[in-house]
């Protein structure tokens, strides 16, 4: 420890101050010296004690849970209108069958209920530990002053510079300082593990409330153009096969900036849109009708779509316009394979049996590009249709997806300036496909931000939480060094649930690890033992 | 396990692959030991010969045909990216233990700060003991074909319609190992005398 100056403002963040009060706990038992040791000690009280008003914390705890009858009640409600059926004359301003409706506000009640539940859960859990932390802050800081006193004023040039010191005298002293020491020791001890618990409890809450805050679907569109019940409906639309709550067809995202881009159409465009929407078959074409608007599409765009998706099958739009299917028991942990040290709970993910998968079949290096291209067909289903029904958009035929696949990929390697023969791609390449590919579909550009420590990663985990819980993508770099050398790999964070990140790998699968594995090392769960750590993220910005 | 299409621009991948592992350095004989020894000459069946050098060996996959000494360290190292989900297993029935001591495997990246580079390579070293024959059978799986050989192989991975890939048999290949497109058997034939 060489002072207290907070260089480059190490301690302004809680993983910082973590990581500060932690070196502190092995060098303190250290300290050779009285002044050494008063140093060390100071540089422990400079740290901040846990912040966070409990009771406040508690209060609004206590108000969410008092929210969550009342949501049930709605929930029951609409529930046994639902069950007892309605004619399906009624309809909605975009033919929504009024029994459609009724089930969606059922189901909109239920995950209003779970959102309170939750932020309420994740409320009184933070003022909780928070609580208890401050004590135990306290607790140390007392001891660390209880130290201080032992061990009196710094011993000045003069003391220092004193000749005449008597063996008794010597051992008087290193008898008070090993005191002094121990009781310090204590105290940084006390003071560290309150700042670890402050600052996971604080994650693991904001991690919470930005998932429920996002789970709030259908309260994100705030368009003046749609009615209450089109946008519950929007909301509520899931893909056929895979878990609904994992399949929704609008992210949070899309569902702001489609309400948005609704309210800019002119007023002719918002008519020839109204008309599509009314005239769609299914919630599942409507609700692709609108991804599409939101990612960033005109209406003479999305006209030439709806002509080529017009009437289909949920399981055929699900098919050719969604990438990802997440299965409902894809979190289940069985395990890692103890050859590569993956996950054994894989999803393969393919069109017609021919994975998503760079080169095709995994033989080539162009993972930079291919995550990305998976990434923007996840956000534009008129992409994605274009990469598996072709030009016609009607095509089911697995060799020819391959084919548009594996040019695509190439075509987007080629604008990262990657490697020849398909071969590796460094982080500006990448900074450049993934703002040019897949910026303009979630309308957020990427910053890169290297992660190559256990704190930096720790620090962007609620960004990266947030970006998924809303739909935009993170692109994660991955490497290891095995003999010495590198080997590198780039994957797609697409999803979270609790504590545990979903990642798309190009070879054209998914899984989900932990957010411990995210930060201590543990990717080789999403591909292989040789690629361990997250080095690289790009987080998109507001 | 579904018949796939031919592999777009393996060709060239695998060119680059094969100058990485060392299969270029002696004039693609895939031989990358420190000193440039018979595999220059050699074509991909002929016999080799190692260097005599204090450093251990390494032949490569043009070269499953070796003659070595008994007492000499050697690895047969073969291309293998971790970016691209392949891997090599020593399969069944392994080489004799009386003749050639088996030490395990080793990977060892290509070093690249680029994401997805697939230079990398994985070795298997061994030391000569005795004069005599052993063969050393190495089964390749390409991403998704095989997870290893005998029981541990989870192959079900694979993209089968049904779902009910069948893990064996591989077949026994000759070619270069991207020229395939599924898992298979590669022998090297090692002469100690």
């Amino acid at each position: 420890m060489t002072g207290f100056l907070n260089p480059l403002g190490a301690l302004d963040s809680p993983a910082g101050r973590r990581s500060w009060l932690a070196d502190l706990v092995e060098s303190i038992p250290k300290a050779g010296s009285k002044n050494d040791l008063l140093d060390q000690i100071d540089g422990a009280l400079f740290v901040s004690a846990p912040v966070g008003d409990t009771a406040a914390l508690e209060s609004l705890g206590k108000q969410y849970r008092g929210q969550v009858d009342k949501a049930g009640d709605v929930h029951d409600r609409a529930n046994k209108v639902a069950r007892k059926g309605l004619p399906e004359v009624w309809v909605g301003d975009t033919s929504v069958l009024a029994a459609d409706a009724v089930g969606a506000a059922a189901r909109a009640a239920t995950k209003m209920a779970e959102a309170f539940q939750g932020g309420a859960k994740a409320l009184l859990a933070l003022a909780d530990v928070l609580g208890h932390a401050q004590k135990q802050d306290a607790d140390g800081r007392a001891k660390m002053e209880q130290a201080k006193q032992q061990l009196g004023p710094k011993d000045s040039f003069f003391d220092l510079g004193r000749l005449i010191e008597t063996e008794e005298e010597k051992a008087e002293q290193e008898k008070a300082l090993a005191a002094a020491r121990t009781v310090a020791t204590d105290g940084v001890g006390l003071m560290h593990k309150a700042a670890v618990a402050a600052d996971d409890a604080v994650r693991a809450a904001a991690r919470d409330l930005n998932k429920w805050a996002a789970e709030a679907r259908a309260g994100k569109m705030h368009s003046g153009q749609l009615t209450a019940v089109d946008q519950l409906m929007l909301a509520d639309t899931s893909g056929k096969a895979g878990a609904a709550d994992y399949n929704e067809i609008l992210t949070a995202n899309d569902l702001e900036r489609s309400g948005r881009a609704m309210d800019k159409l002119s007023p002719a465009d918002r008519t020839r849109m109204d008309q599509l929407l009314a005239n769609a078959k299914s919630p599942q074409e409507k609700a692709y009708l609108m991804k599409a608007l939101a990612a960033g599409h005109g209406v003479d765009d999305i006209e030439t779509f709806d002509g080529k998706i017009h009437g289909k099958d949920p399981a055929w739009l699900q098919r050719h316009l969604s990438p990802i299917v997440t299965q409902g028991d894809s979190l289940k942990d069985e395990g890692t394979d103890p050859g590569s040290g993956a996950n054994v709970n894989t999803d393969l993910q393919s069109f017609d049996g021919q994975q998503w998968s760079q080169g095709g079949d995994g033989s080539e290096g162009t993972c930079v590009a291919s995550s990305t291209v998976t990434a923007r067909a996840m956000a534009d289903p008129v992409y994605a249709l274009g990469l598996t029904g072709g030009p016609s958009g009607q095509e089911d035929d697995p060799a020819a997806f391959r084919r548009r696949l594996v040019d695509e990929q190439h075509r987007v390697h080629q604008e990262g300036h990657g490697g020849a023969n398909w071969n590796g791609m460094d982080l500006g390449g990448k900074t450049e496909v993934v703002n040019k590919e897949i910026s303009p579909e979630t309308g957020s550009s990427y910053e890169l931000h290297e992660v190559r420590d256990a704190d930096a990663r720790r620090n962007v985990l609620p960004d990266i939480e947030k970006a998924v819980a809303e739909g935009k993508p993170v692109p994660i770099g991955v490497e290891g060094y095995t003999d010495g050398k590198r080997s590198g790999h780039a994957m797609m964070i697409i999803g979270q649930e609790g504590d545990k990140l979903q990642i798309y790998n190009p070879w054209g699968q998914t899984t989900w690890v932990s957010e411990d594995d995210f930060v201590n090392g543990g990717m080789a769960k999403a591909s292989d033992n040789q690629l361990p750590d997250a080095y690289a993220v790009h987080l998109p910005q507001d | 396990m579904t018949a796939r299409t031919p592999l777009l621009g393996a060709a060239a991948a695998l060119a680059c692959l094969l100058v990485l592992t060392g299969c270029g350095k002696g004039g693609g004989t895939g031989h990358s030991g420190p000193t440039g020894t018979p595999g220059e000459t050699a074509r991909p069946s002929a016999t080799a010969e190692p260097s005599a050098t204090g450093k251990a060996d390494e032949y490569g996959i043009e070269h499953r045909s070796i003659t070595v000494e008994p007492g000499e360290k050697f690895a047969l190292t073969v291309p293998s990216a971790a970016t691209l989900g392949e891997h090599w297993y020593l399969a069944d029935p392994e080489p004799d233990a009386a003749v050639l001591k088996y030490w395990g495997d080793r990977a060892t990246g290509d070093g690249s700060d680029a994401d997805g580079s697939t230079g990398g390579t994985q070795s298997f070293d061994f030391t000569a003991l005795a004069k005599g024959k052993a063969a050393v059978r190495l089964l390749h799986c390409p991403l998704h074909t095989c997870t290893g050989p005998g029981p541990h192989d989870r192959s079900t991975l694979g993209p089968t319609p049904d779902g009910t890939a069948s893990p064996s048999p591989y077949p026994t290949l000759t070619a270069d190992p991207h020229s395939h497109v599924g898992a298979g058997f590669y022998v090297f034939t090692i002469t100690v005398r």
